[in-house]
């Protein structure tokens, strides 16, 4: 969907565009943001199904692919059968001894806190290096209770896969290690919480200015096209007390208007339909942007004291594009509240060297304000 | 602090932990922790003048006069505390000062456009809105050495381009005194708009001292102070006026409607109030209109000339005068609690001063055009009272001048009469509103104060004379304290064998510096009578057997100038025999008709309304004009620099940290 509104007809892409041209500095490049999107994605503890899915699905096709420089080796399908149990035992008791030293190093961390056992766990890639272990073993086990079932050729090919796989986790669990072993330094983790502090203030910035500027271009289009701003205002004298109607409004009718997030307005939907409208009066409108939380969605442009009818209400509601509220908001400032925390502490306990470490973050995030708040 | 989150901002809330943790950092007796805190909050500030963002600037800038006051607090409970509250309370005034002299003087400079400019004052303003946050803190506490500290470190700052919002001043006396007809009135207009800008410095740094003073009077007013304490503080406060004009500015400024709102004096309060109770804390309104007063019959310094102002001013000038009068009639009754702070020994002398005073707010309080104003307006000018006239302003000019006349006894001077020179003319053409009465032989009255008009021009010259030797490529040297910087000074010229003949000083160092006063180098003149020359009344004694003068230009702040005065600089100078003594024009000239009806077109509101709301004609109105007089005073002169070796310009500089 994304793709199709790629085009200066939709607010997002207008406004992402014209913050790409004054704050570079808060973009990524493109193969770095999909990359960090991939590893926050994989390593979500809810993810087991997806590593399944893939170890499965490689086991599945690996019959019917053929790589010839993985075909040097020569295994029949008794060598096969004898390795099978081997492998998973090797592999469970990897995956033992890992979790084991991890135990131990987690015990002890530098900095314990929640938030640096979360860091920890998304940076080393625990949960799919585990789910990967184990989903390997799983099927192992299938494997081998298939082994007078699977023709010789299927099951050799199998158990080639796992062996190959088992390999890779050998190299990931180094990496694992590699990384676990960081967070025993102090020094690393405060590098590595700076880092994703600005990150975090970095994407927050970025909803700010969204919200700001969609704002700001909904609202110049609108006078372009001569519509005003509603306010209350326009309100005073335009209705005499003795044409106010009280109407009932039903339940389902409340209900319908439940709260949207603005995902994308498309501009050139709303111009078209203020044109076409060929109005004699003043046209109104409540100001949009992007992010915003609204439950007026199909009745944003009006002509003064003349109703929209369903189908412009329709033609309305469908140039937004709306997505469903969040049941649980995300933390979005998850690092800020523990660096202020920290802040506390350290100045209970008087320790002025980190202090003025901890100082040097807070002086980037004003920079980053600073620089990008105009 | 704030009450309401700001959603837009990703370092919301930052400012109040930090405040947190410097409070906590104070309870623990934690310099390092402070010292730590305490840079981090310059920095902050020092970033947002660089990206411009007056609103982190204005969250962070109060936090100085903050350190002073939580720190004092907790000293007062906790003896062990008190290094720290020593350290943070001259690190306030040491940060606010490099806050608005250094950071935002430095981005200042770069910019030159008067748009860049108004954003400049606007972080001017608040720098020295933390600063009065400071004094007021201070004064709070009754903490004079802390006072002291902090006015000496107040008086430093200086925003480093005097020069341009000198020769913009010039420029526009210039303009003024050929405008007879009406033809530069655009690009004068224009002009005053750019100097206003330019000034707003000079206001702000101005308006700190005439606040806290103001206060210091309320709260002796309120007992809140005792008289010596009181009279210890008022005595360290000196108020720079160049012009005249700024003080008249001032107390109207302070009478109008933003005065509500401005530098946070209406925050100001002098005792705890319970909760639930009404209270309504003191209106900066009243306090600085006594408080003017007050000043006015302690320092007497004024001449009023109410051409400049616009008629919303005027108006708010005749409320003050009622105003005044109810001072005065305050501080009369009062006048044994008060005859030691205002400097008066009776009741007698006080009378005086108010009547004086009263005198000259009384002129804009315009109630209608009397017989004695028609009389006045056509009867010409009695030449005796011009003549004696003319002597006041030169004598006091003289006195002033003292840059002009060390030139005329050193020698360094050429009269260029014959030759074709274009030179300088400083001094003003000024529009003297109802001054025609001094100088009409019915009806005579003197205006109170106007020989000050005379001794400002003088201080103009020295102000010009400082401005110009800093234009040109100068050599300079810097130091902690007057004796290191002039040591430094004398040692480079010595170097290039130039033989120093005069040091000029500014005068507080008469009795300022006692490190200066007490070396063996510095022989005073009051030990060791010097020559009687006619400099003699400027002197201040002899440094190595070079005379030590002093200015009273305010560039001078701050500042030594160490020199061989005839091989550095000289002076071109025109005469003429009709001038005082021949160098000083001061000429007083009668509003003619058609410049009378250019001045009542200019601004008809101003004088034809009255202060019931009548309405005079424009007759009437003409003739109310024509009694003013038009007064020129000005030198005909022009400062060179001969050569740029034979002099240094030596700065003085409080030790900093960073």
């Amino acid at each position: 969907m994304n793709l199709f509104r790629s085009n200066s007809n939709w607010l997002r892409h207008k406004t992402i565009a014209y913050l790409k041209e004054k704050h570079l500095a808060l973009f990524e490049p493109y193969h770095k943001s999909s990359i960090r999107y991939f590893r926050n994605f994989i390593s979500d503890s809810k993810q087991w199904w997806f590593v399944l899915l893939f170890v499965i699905s490689l086991f599945t096709i690996s019959p019917f692919i053929n790589f010839d420089f993985l075909n040097f080796l020569e295994i029949s399908s008794q060598t096969a059968i004898y390795i099978v149990d081997q492998r998973t035992a090797n592999i469970a008791t990897i995956i033992s001894i890992t979790l084991v030293v991890v135990g131990f190093i987690l015990n002890n961390l530098a900095v314990k806190s929640p938030l640096v056992y979360g860091l920890l766990f998304r940076k080393s890639l625990l949960y799919p290096i585990i789910y990967l272990t184990l989903s390997v073993i799983g099927i192992f086990i299938v494997v081998s209770t298939l082994r007078d079932t699977l023709s010789p050729f299927t099951f050799t090919r199998a158990v080639l896969t796992g062996t190959y796989l088992a390999i890779i986790i050998l190299f990931l669990i180094g990496m694992l290690f590699r990384t676990v072993f960081l967070f025993s330094n102090e020094k690393e983790i405060d590098k590595m919480l700076e880092e994703e502090l600005i990150i975090e203030a970095k994407n927050n910035l970025k909803r700010i200015l969204i919200k700001k500027h969609s704002e700001e271009l909904f609202v110049s289009l609108m006078s372009e096209k001569g519509a005003k701003e509603y306010d209350w205002s326009e309100a005073w004298g335009s209705v005499e007390l003795s044409t106010i109607k009280v109407k009932e409004v039903s339940t389902d009718e409340i209900i319908k208007h439940k709260e949207k997030v603005i995902h994308d307005i498309n501009l050139d939907c709303i111009s078209n339909f203020i044109s076409k409208k060929k109005a004699t009066e003043q046209i109104f409108y409540r100001k949009l942007g992007l992010e915003t939380t609204t439950t007026e969605v199909n009745n944003f442009v009006w002509e003064k004291s003349k109703a929209n009818t369903k189908w412009e209400k329709k033609k309305l509601r469908s140039s937004l594009s709306l997505k469903n509220k969040p049941k649980k908001e995300k933390d979005n400032e998850a690092m800020r509240k523990f660096f202020d925390q920290k802040l506390e502490q350290l100045s209970e306990q008087d320790k002025h060297r980190n202090i003025e470490q901890h100082l040097e973050s807070y002086i980037k995030l004003y920079e980053l304000q600073m620089q990008n708040q105009k | 602090m704030r009450l309401f989150s700001d959603i837009t901002d990703i370092t919301d809330g930052i400012d109040s932990n930090v405040w947190r943790a410097i409070d906590r950092a104070i309870e623990k007796n934690s310099f390092e922790s402070f010292r730590v805190l305490k840079s981090f909050v310059r920095q902050i500030l020092q970033l947002s003048v660089r990206n411009n963002s007056p609103k982190h600037f204005q969250r962070y800038i109060f936090f100085p006069s903050y350190f002073y006051s939580v720190s004092y607090e907790k000293a007062k409970r906790n003896t062990a505390l008190s290094a720290l509250h020593k350290t943070c309370s001259e690190q306030a005034a040491m940060h606010l000062k490099e806050v608005i002299w250094f950071d935002i003087g430095y981005e200042g400079r770069k910019h030159q456009s008067i748009e860049e400019k108004k954003t400049t004052n606007h972080f001017y303003y608040w720098g020295f809105q933390g600063f009065s946050r400071l004094l007021f803190y201070i004064v709070k506490n009754g903490d004079i050495n802390q006072f002291r500290f902090a006015m000496d470190e107040y008086e430093q700052i200086s925003e480093g381009n005097y020069n341009q919002h000198f020769q913009l001043k010039w420029n526009i006396r210039n303009l003024e005194r050929e405008n007879t007809d009406g033809k530069n009135d655009d690009i004068i207009k224009e002009k005053k708009e750019e100097l206003k800008v330019l000034k707003e410095f000079d206001n702000y740094k101005r308006h700190v001292l005439t606040g806290i003073k103001y206060w210091i009077f309320f709260l002796y007013q309120v007992n809140k102070i005792n008289e010596e304490t009181a009279s210890q503080f008022l005595e360290r406060i000196k108020i720079p006026y160049t012009d005249s004009e700024d003080l008249l500015k001032d107390i109207l400024f302070f009478r109008g409607n933003a005065i509500n709102y401005y530098m946070g004096w209406n925050e100001w309060d002098y005792t705890e109030r319970h909760s639930g109770k009404v209270y309504s804390p003191p209106t900066p309104y009243q306090w600085m209109t006594s408080g003017f007063f007050a000043d006015q019959i302690r320092e007497k310094r004024f001449y009023v000339n109410v051409n400049e102002l616009d008629s919303e001013e005027i108006s708010q000038a005749r409320f003050l005068y009622d105003e005044l009068k109810r001072n005065s009639e305050f501080y009369e009754t009062n006048f044994e609690k008060w005859k030691i702070l205002l400097l008066v020994n009776n009741i007698e002398e006080l009378q005086e001063k108010s009547k004086e005073i009263l005198k000259d707010f009384a002129i804009v309080k315009r109630k209608s055009i009397t017989d004695t104003d028609k009389d006045i307006a056509l009867a010409p000018l009695h030449q005796p009272f011009v003549a004696n006239f003319k002597k006041t302003i030169g004598d006091a000019w003289k006195s002033q001048a003292r840059i002009h006349r060390m030139f005329r006894h050193f020698g360094n001077t050429v009269n260029v009469n014959n030759q074709d020179i274009e030179l300088k003319h400083i001094g003003q053409r000024t529009f003297f509103e109802k001054a025609k009465m001094m100088f009409t032989e019915q009806n005579n009255q003197m205006i109170y104060g106007v020989d000050r008009m005379g001794g400002e021009k003088g201080r103009w010259e020295d102000n010009y004379f400082f401005s110009v030797i800093r234009q040109t490529e100068f050599n300079k040297v810097s130091g902690t304290n007057v004796l290191e910087v002039l040591n430094e000074a004398l040692t480079e010229l010595n170097k290039k064998q130039i033989i120093p003949s005069l040091i000029l000083v500014a005068p507080e160092y008469s009795y300022k510096d006692d490190k200066f006063l007490m070396s063996e180098r510095f022989v005073s003149k009051m030990k060791e009578p010097q020559s009687e020359n006619e400099l003699a009344q400027f002197c201040i004694g002899t440094y190595d057997g070079i005379p030590v003068y002093t200015s009273l230009s305010d560039l001078l702040n701050n500042t030594i100038l160490v020199c061989n005065f005839n091989h550095a600089f000289q002076m071109l100078y025109k005469t003429n025999p009709n001038w005082y003594e021949d160098v000083l024009t001061v000429d007083v000239i009668e509003v003619t008709d058609n410049e009378a009806q250019r001045i009542l077109e200019e601004n008809r509101a101003k004088w034809t309304t009255l202060e019931d709301g009548g309405i005079l004609t424009d007759e009437e109105a003409l003739l109310l004009i024509k009694t003013s007089v038009i007064i020129d005073i000005w030198t005909t002169i022009e400062f060179k620099v001969l050569n740029k070796e034979a002099y240094i310009i030596g700065y003085i500089k409080s030790e900093t940290e960073e």
